[in-house]
């Protein structure tokens, strides 16, 4: 259940990164700076929607999906304290705030593959 | 030998991305009310600064990070065609947006390079499943 609900939330924040492609045209030569974050962002879309194939392959993607978006609404919200963007900005702090949280708290756990190798010639515990 | 110089790379680019913190604090110490400056691209090097620890952090096993590393390297290409294109519609800006392209090419193109193949990756997942490291 938990992993459905991963890839949905992957598959709709890829299509959301996705087009991107919009404002990176629209801004491009008036906002440089847009265009070359879209440019990232675009292509986080494609792997958090080729990753949402197998999320627990892909969970070091998704982490930085989450960190990334935490960082960059974390640099947001201090270019609102110094009054650097305007009040109207706030809602890309928020949106980019609750996409990174909801990734990083969705990242798969570490695969087994430790915990296998932990057990290897363990007995099983007592009833 | 190759995943040495993966992992050689991945430290340098990670530590090239994790400077981008300095401009970041700069510029935001540096910020005056109401002067937007460079606060785009503040945004844009939070997201290389991220990607630099991630990167830092993958060194350790390579292969179980493929698509953190691919990512990587498209997202330097995406970057670098928007960089160079925008190079040639902003004139006064030409040399610092080509030569950044460069660099980003470059790193894409390495990382691409030396990145692991599936394979490999499944060879090395089964290889550590409770080995001891080699001997040197």
């Amino acid at each position: 259940m938990r992993e459905r609900v991963l890839k949905v939330v992957m598959v709709v924040v890829g299509l959301a990164f996705v087009a991107g492609m919009y404002p990176l045209i629209a801004f491009f030569t008036k906002e440089p700076a847009v265009a070359m974050i879209m440019s990232l962002y675009v292509t986080l879309g494609v792997f958090l929607l080729v990753a949402a194939r197998d999320p627990a392959a892909n969970r070091n993607l998704i982490a930085f999906a989450g960190w990334a978006n935490v960082a960059h609404a974390g640099v947001m919200a201090v270019q609102y304290s110094l009054h650097a963007i305007e009040r109207q900005e706030l809602g890309g702090v928020v949106l980019f705030g609750i996409v990174g949280v909801v990734l990083i708290a969705m990242t798969p756990r570490k695969p087994t593959r430790e915990l296998a190798t932990v057990n290897v010639g363990a007995k099983a515990p007592a009833p | 030998m190759r995943e040495r110089a993966l992992k050689v790379v991945m430290v340098l680019v990670g530590l090239l991305f994790v400077a981008g913190m300095y401009p970041v604090v700069d510029s935001l110490r540096h910020v005056n009310a109401g002067d937007r400056g460079d606060m785009g691209d503040d945004m844009m090097l939070s997201l290389y600064v991220t990607l630099g620890v991630f990167l830092l952090l993958a060194v350790r096993n390579p292969g179980a990070h493929r698509s953190l590393i691919g990512f990587a390297a498209w997202s330097s290409f995406a970057h670098a065609i928007v960089m160079s294109t925008l190079g040639f519609e902003v004139p006064s800006e030409r040399a610092g947006f080509l030569g950044g392209s460069a660099v980003l090419v470059v790193i894409g193109a390495v990382l691409l390079w030396l990145l692991p193949g599936k394979e490999q990756r499944e060879e090395v997942a089964v290889g550590n499943a409770g080995a001891k490291a080699p001997i040197a």
